[in-house]
């Protein structure tokens, strides 16, 4: 269920407010944002993308039923909308993948724990490759489910709603999924997890 | 290569970490978006066609039904204009082609003659080269005087055509004709220039594939259309 403060934002944004848009933008820009960055790993594709949400809000908010769930929806839109950006720009990447990294993107790694530590750096480094790689690796559907359970730690229940496939889809596809990601990352060993964790 | 464990391949996973886009970024955020919104909808308006002339709306109020008697009635009306125009005991191409033949006579063997002398002619010119062959093997003279009598003919030809089929033929004897002159006017003492104009105008006005179109086309003419339907 979505929580009172959603509720209310759904009503005004549903009576057309101006300041509710912006207040719906300020309060999901960043969720939208981070996935789709996990979707195309690429910040400008990830911008173009969110902006590209909210525009569908905007214009399709009417079509949102009001009993619904606000994230499922915003995510819904979110993963379709990095299929369709997929689509219209085909990218090709080493790994075959249709994601990639652009060079002008912003570093992968902030310098946090392994700023002091030139080794601890390049190794970090190393394995944001090594992930975004095996993330490349898999098919959109099974990143998508992959990225909604492990990164934004949603239940199989809300990863079938939102992608609008039957629960044991789902688990088929993350089963998949993790299937190449473990071949993928089989001669890898990486940093203890005190080292650095996962924000 | 042995398989990490599922927890391990996780746990290696959820290392992951994504760039911060930084203050800036997040600042301007809902200027750039307003600023795109207001682009895209400049767009749609642009493109926006008017909704009551659309004839679609118009279409969805008519039941499916109606469209299969409409293509019913369609197909009825075709299948009676064609059974008028092909006529009663007419039960053959072979005979309309042969009707059609008989409006428009073409003098066909007339024509193909002219085209197949004419190309002989060509042939020779466009296959010479001057830098490798003796000028004197083209034996020039003959073929000034073959080509005077080809313009000649020409005339008289062009004056038996009419109608559409007879124009199509009419206008590539007249592109002959000033092929034909050129070398019935060539300069016995320049030979390998004046040769290499006419091969540039042959080639400019594809000259030789038109004759050859033109023959396929004769020949089939003139085969008769036995075949019966």
């Amino acid at each position: 269920m979505n929580t009172p403060d959603e509720q209310d934002l759904i009503e005004r944004l549903a009576a057309g407010d101006r300041s509710a848009f912006r207040e719906f933008v300020e309060r999901y820009k960043k969720m939208i944002y981070k996935l789709a960055y996990d979707m195309t790993q690429s910040h400008h594709d990830a911008e173009d993308v969110s902006q590209e949400v909210f525009a569908k809000v905007y214009r399709s908010f009417h079509t949102f039923r009001k009993d619904a769930r606000l994230g499922s929806w915003l995510y819904r839109i979110t993963v379709n909308t990095c299929r369709d950006f997929h689509r219209r720009a085909p990218r090709e990447t080493a790994a075959g993948s249709s994601v990639s990294l652009s060079s002008e993107d912003p570093p992968a790694i902030e310098a946090t724990a392994w700023e002091d530590d030139p080794e601890k750096a390049g190794a970090g480094v190393f394995l944001q490759a090594r992930i975004d790689r095996a993330l490349a690796l898999v098919s959109e559907r099974e990143r998508a489910v992959f990225i909604l359970r492990h990164y934004e730690e949603l239940d199989l229940k809300s990863i079938a709603e939102i992608l609008q496939i039957s629960v044991g889809s789902a688990k088929i596809y993350l089963f998949r999924g993790l299937r190449k990601i473990r071949k993928e990352l089989a001669d890898f060993r990486g940093p203890a997890p005190t080292e650095v964790s996962y924000e | 290569m042995s398989k990490l464990k599922k927890e391990e391949a996780i746990r290696i996973m959820k290392m992951r970490r994504r760039p911060d886009p930084g203050k800036e970024f997040w600042d301007g955020y809902w200027d750039r978006l307003e600023a795109r919104m207001e682009k895209d909808a400049g767009v749609e308006a642009a493109a926006a066609v008017p909704a009551p002339a659309s004839p679609r709306r118009v279409f969805n109020l008519v039941p499916r039904w109606a469209y299969a008697a409409a293509a019913g009635v369609m197909i009825l009306v075709a299948g009676i204009q064609i059974g008028r125009w092909i006529g009663p005991g007419e039960t053959s191409f072979a005979l309309s082609g042969a009707r059609a033949a008989n409006r428009n006579p073409l003098p066909v063997g007339q024509i193909a003659d002219y085209f197949n002398r004419s190309k002989v002619i060509l042939l020779s010119l466009a296959n010479f080269d001057p830098r490798s062959e003796d000028p004197y093997a083209l034996n020039l003279a003959l073929q000034k005087q073959v080509s005077r009598e080809l313009v000649d003919r020409g005339r008289e030809l062009e004056a038996l055509l009419s109608g559409a089929r007879g124009k199509r033929y009419k206008n590539l004897i007249a592109d002959l004709k000033t092929i034909l002159v050129q070398i019935a006017n060539l300069d016995p003492e320049e030979n390998a220039q004046a040769v290499e104009i006419v091969r540039e105008g042959l080639a400019a006005k594809e000259i030789l594939f038109k004759i050859s179109i033109a023959l396929i086309s004769l020949r089939s003419a003139e085969e008769p259309t036995d075949v019966a339907l």
